[in-house]
């Protein structure tokens, strides 16, 4: 299934800065929107990167694209460290790393025609011009199950799921081989979601494409991802494969996180954990495990002592050193449905 | 539940249009059911399905025009909310009908204090005086698990987050300790562990005041946990309704089918999604018959050509669809059972 490391980010830091001043400026603060998270993605495979709003799973998508600059760390994809490119090297490297956006309204310029949206990137890396360019553009339309006749409508014209559609045919057409997908279906109606991520399934088989993909709905994540990283405030807290992560929870976040999940079946009651009070501010993040101001089991070193990353099993990588390795977390067991006779 | 009068509120027939330059647009179109004090139903459906105009025609806030309630009746114990004068109809919405909104960014007034917000609904309704509105609105603000209440009614929205403000919006619509409360996604805009937070704080709400509840939502799990009832709604008409139960465990109708099987499952591993192929229909001109037709695997000829008939499986139970009317031929009826049967095996 997975090969080779393909993406392998390390160290990454994103702080902006906040200002005060009208003329000299100066920086009083910064919110630190990804504070040094590190992981790798292999070649083929889907690394779900979930959080909630504000932890920054954006954030990281952009920066590692480069759309944003990072503020430190290092980003190595194919071997190159991608944050050293000069402008035409950064242009090349593009071609083979898309992104698909979230909201499929404001990510397609409503002047131009579908065959034009699709088309331009083909423009910019003169991979097509003229007639070819047109016969490539129908061909992805036709992979992404629109038809060819779609061509020179505007984006107003085809619903929600449509435009996500073309979102992906406007990412496939350099045949990429990264695509982040940036909470691709959470815009859309349940019954197409299942549609689009199908759609992503069978891309990936086909054209071996590896995915970042970043979400908040832990069950479009766990059928989509292969592995998965869970952020909380600019930090991976735990990153573990799919299966493992949801059967045997290690993070404390982790596990009140699943435990939120509403289940759609009426006859499965679960214990559910609730987290006080909200998410701290990014701006002045809590010291030393950044947790340790809703969690269950906070001992008094988790306010002073910064909680690591570490291995806790081949596959399986945690940020907490209070709670040891639990081969049946108790919480996971009642996070199970119990009852479907 | 305490069922021995009659309903507290009771839809029948109900038919809101908004009347547009490319054509009329059937947002709901013949809605009924029955809603008892103390419980909550669920309106499940996909955007468009006429969920929310389902609660802002109860509320008679549709605007007007395009929009008009042409046909239908909405009897809240026992009287036509259709036909009461406005007047009337002002000392019921917000006081003894409440509603929360999805957007708790943008239903609150940013110029106003929450304390001044909740106060002035208070006061209008309860003929209190403003010292004691305030009282009650800092009583309300505890109620609703926000810190320091005392101190925060002085706050403006803008300095909660999204929880704290969604809880605000519930504070607001249960100060005047309203009969039924319209809950149109509430927790839609919010993360998960926070939706876990506003979800409990309902179902201790609704214990407490006896509240009945109509949670308007897309999300399937949520309707599983919080409700007792269930409509399943498409293009703006009932699909299916009974309890929450059968609506998981036994749903007869292929569009439920088709939405319990797109949703991925937490605890299970499926290899394939099974999507509800096409797309949703334009509301405007619908054929006449199932508006769900253009995308059912069991589409028969007579589902775009007849009015759609409602079937009652048993007193609570009601689907619409042909499949289970002398229409449909044996092997028809035959090749859905088979397709329930395979999804009630299959779990969740």
């Amino acid at each position: 299934m997975a090969g080779d490391v393909i993406l392998s980010v390390k160290n990454l830091v994103k702080h902006f800065p906040i200002t005060k001043g009208f003329i000299l400026q100066r920086q009083v603060g910064a919110v630190r929107a990804v504070d040094d998270v590190s992981f790798d993605i292999r070649q083929g495979e889907t690394l779900g990167l979930v959080g909630e709003s504000g932890c920054g799973k954006t954030t990281a998508g952009r920066v590692i694209l480069r759309l944003m600059e990072a503020t430190s760390g290092e980003v190595n994809f194919q071997g190159q460290d991608i944050f050293k490119l000069g402008k035409e090297e950064l242009r090349r490297m593009r071609r083979d790393m898309q992104i698909i956006f979230q909201d499929p309204y404001s990510s397609l310029n409503p002047r131009m025609t579908v065959g034009d949206i699709i088309g331009e990137p083909l423009e910019i890396h003169k991979l097509a011009h003229g007639r070819d360019k047109v016969r490539r553009v129908q061909e992805l339309l036709e992979i992404v199950g629109l038809s060819p006749y779609h061509v020179n409508r505007y984006p107003h014209e085809f619903s929600g799921g449509q435009r996500q559609r073309i979102g992906i045919a406007r990412a496939l057409a350099v045949n990429p081989k990264l695509i982040i997908c940036d909470e691709p279906v959470s815009a859309l109606d349940v019954s197409i979601q299942a549609q689009v991520i199908n759609l992503l399934e069978e891309l990936q088989r086909e054209f071996k494409l590896t995915y970042l993909f970043i979400a908040h709905d832990l069950s479009v994540v766990k059928h989509i991802s292969d592995r998965i990283a869970v952020m909380y405030l600019g930090k991976i807290v735990e990153l573990a494969p799919a299966d493992q992560l949801f059967e045997n929870p290690q993070h404390p976040y982790t596990e009140a996180l699943l435990s939120a999940v509403p289940i759609p079946d009426p006859e499965v009651r679960r214990e559910r954990i609730i987290l006080p009070g909200d998410v701290p501010s990014p701006v002045n993040p809590p010291s030393g495990c950044r947790f340790h101001t809703r969690c269950n089991y906070a001992q008094p070193s988790c306010k002073t002592n910064d909680p690591g990353f570490a291995r806790v099993l081949n596959e399986h990588w945690l940020a907490c050193p209070v709670q040891p390795f639990k081969s049946q977390r108790s919480g996971a067991a009642v996070l199970k449905p119990t009852s479907t006779a | 539940m305490s069922q021995q009068q009659g309903p507290l509120l009771s839809v029948r027939n109900l038919k809101t249009y908004f009347y547009t330059d490319e054509g009329v647009v059937k947002a709901v179109d013949g809605l009924t059911y029955d809603l008892h004090r103390g419980e909550t139903m669920g309106i499940v459906g996909e955007s468009g399905s006429g969920k929310s105009v389902h609660a802002l025609s109860i509320m008679r806030l549709i605007p007007s025009p395009p929009g008009k309630t042409v046909d239908g009746q909405i009897l809240f114990e026992g009287q036509d909310l259709l036909k009461l004068p406005e007047e009337q109809m002002r000392k019921v919405r917000g006081n003894r009908i409440a509603m929360i909104f999805q957007e708790p960014m943008t239903s609150l007034n940013p110029v106003l204090t929450v304390g001044e917000q909740i106060a002035e609904a208070v006061m209008l309704h309860q003929k209190l005086d403003k010292k004691a509105a305030w009282d009650r609105a800092a009583e309300m603000l505890d109620r609703v698990k926000i810190p320091s209440a005392k101190d925060r009614v002085r706050d403006y929205p803008h300095q909660f987050s999204g929880g704290m403000r969604q809880r605000v919006m519930i504070a607001m619509a249960l100060s005047c300790n309203p009969d039924i409360l319209l809950a149109d996604e509430p927790t839609t805009a919010l993360d998960v562990t926070i939706q876990a937070q506003i979800l409990d704080l309902m179902r201790e709400l609704q214990r407490d005041f006896g509240t009945a509840i109509v949670m308007i939502t897309h999300n399937l799990g949520v309707v599983a946990e919080t409700c007792d009832k269930v409509t399943v709604m498409y293009g703006g008409k009932p699909m299916e309704q009974t309890d929450v139960r059968r609506t998981f465990k036994d749903p007869k109708h292929p569009y439920t089918w088709g939405l319990l099987r797109s949703v991925p499952k937490l605890y299970e591993r499926e290899e394939k999604l099974i999507p509800i192929e096409g797309q949703p229909p334009s509301l405007i001109d619908l054929p006449s018959g199932c508006p769900f037709s253009a995308r059912c695997p069991f589409r028969m000829d007579v589902c775009t050509s007849t009015e759609l008939p409602r079937i009652e499986m048993d007193a609570t139970h009601q689907v619409a669809c042909f499949l289970y009317t002398d229409k449909a031929t044996e092997q028809e009826k035959e090749a859905a059972r088979q397709a329930g049967f395979l999804l009630s095996t299959r779990g969740m």
